[in-house]
């Protein structure tokens, strides 16, 4: 079982995590958005193979944090609580 | 038309009990509960009620408030009547006796149980007390002895199916 660390419960098991995305792929904003940047952040993800950084959602708070996590090892630090305004830790 | 009435199970009695070797599960009486969001001391001061506890915190039975959030905690033993709830000073309360049923769930085997519906470790404090168990959402608190699961009302038969299902009480 993976375990995951919330920033506000603390150590918890995988199955309560929602995974949520790359950290960083904001929304595009304004109406010159071109289809190239529309399809960059609506479908092309990272996939890194090692260190990654990921936005998660613990489910049972529904606190949305930053994690960064090794694909490779499955090692996972502890999560990161996100500021409003930038959409990272 | 078809009768389809058989396919859904009816709930289990107010009185229904599970009894196993050392644990005892029952559904209590209506227990009233808010659920507040916003700024929860707020609240808590204006109520003389003590901190909201998190995971297995301990409790006493008459007035407790159970931290899930941030920003959100459930009261129990506190009544709202639906006029007043809403969005005031800051603090939004939503009525949820009607929602949520209690369980007790006693006796020295009530940890073995919480171990089969979780893999969260006990051993390690948590600030909220909502969780996964046995796959929906709850809060689960201790009182005097006993622990007590808050948990969506429908979601009552499937707990007791569940509970049934472990062998650990009938």
């Amino acid at each position: 079982m993976q375990i995951f660390s919330c920033p506000f419960c603390g150590p918890r098991p995988e199955y309560e995590f929602h995974f949520g995305g790359d950290l960083g792929n904001h929304r595009p904003e304004g109406p010159e958005v071109s289809a190239e940047v529309w399809a960059q952040y609506l479908h092309f993800r990272n996939n890194p193979k090692g260190a990654s950084e990921e936005i998660w959602l613990h489910m049972t708070c529904g606190e949305i944090f930053a994690l960064q996590r090794d694909t490779l090892t499955m090692e996972a630090a502890p999560g990161q609580a996100l500021t409003a305004a930038e959409g990272r830790p | 038309m078809p009768d389809r009435s058989g396919f859904w199970p009816a709930p289990p009695a107010p009185d229904a009990r599970l009894e196993g070797e050392g644990l005892s599960v029952r559904q209590l009486p209506p227990v009233p509960q808010v659920m507040v969001s916003g700024a929860t001391d707020r609240f808590l001061a204006a109520r003389d009620l003590g901190p909201a506890v998190g995971l297995l915190g301990q409790v006493t039975p008459g007035r407790y408030a159970l931290r899930l959030a941030r920003h959100r905690m459930l009261v129990a033993g506190v009544r709202q009547d639906h006029q007043t709830a809403g969005w005031q000073d800051g603090v939004a309360t939503t009525p949820m006796t009607g929602a949520l049923a209690v369980l007790e769930i006693a006796g020295p085997n009530g940890m073995a149980l919480f171990a089969r519906a979780s893999a969260i470790d006990p051993r390690l404090s948590s600030a909220s007390a909502a969780l996964d168990f046995a796959g929906v959402h709850a809060a689960l608190c201790r009182v005097e002895g006993a622990l007590r699961l808050h948990v969506d009302r429908g979601l009552v038969p499937y707990l007791f199916d569940w509970i049934a299902a472990t062998g650990m009480a009938r």
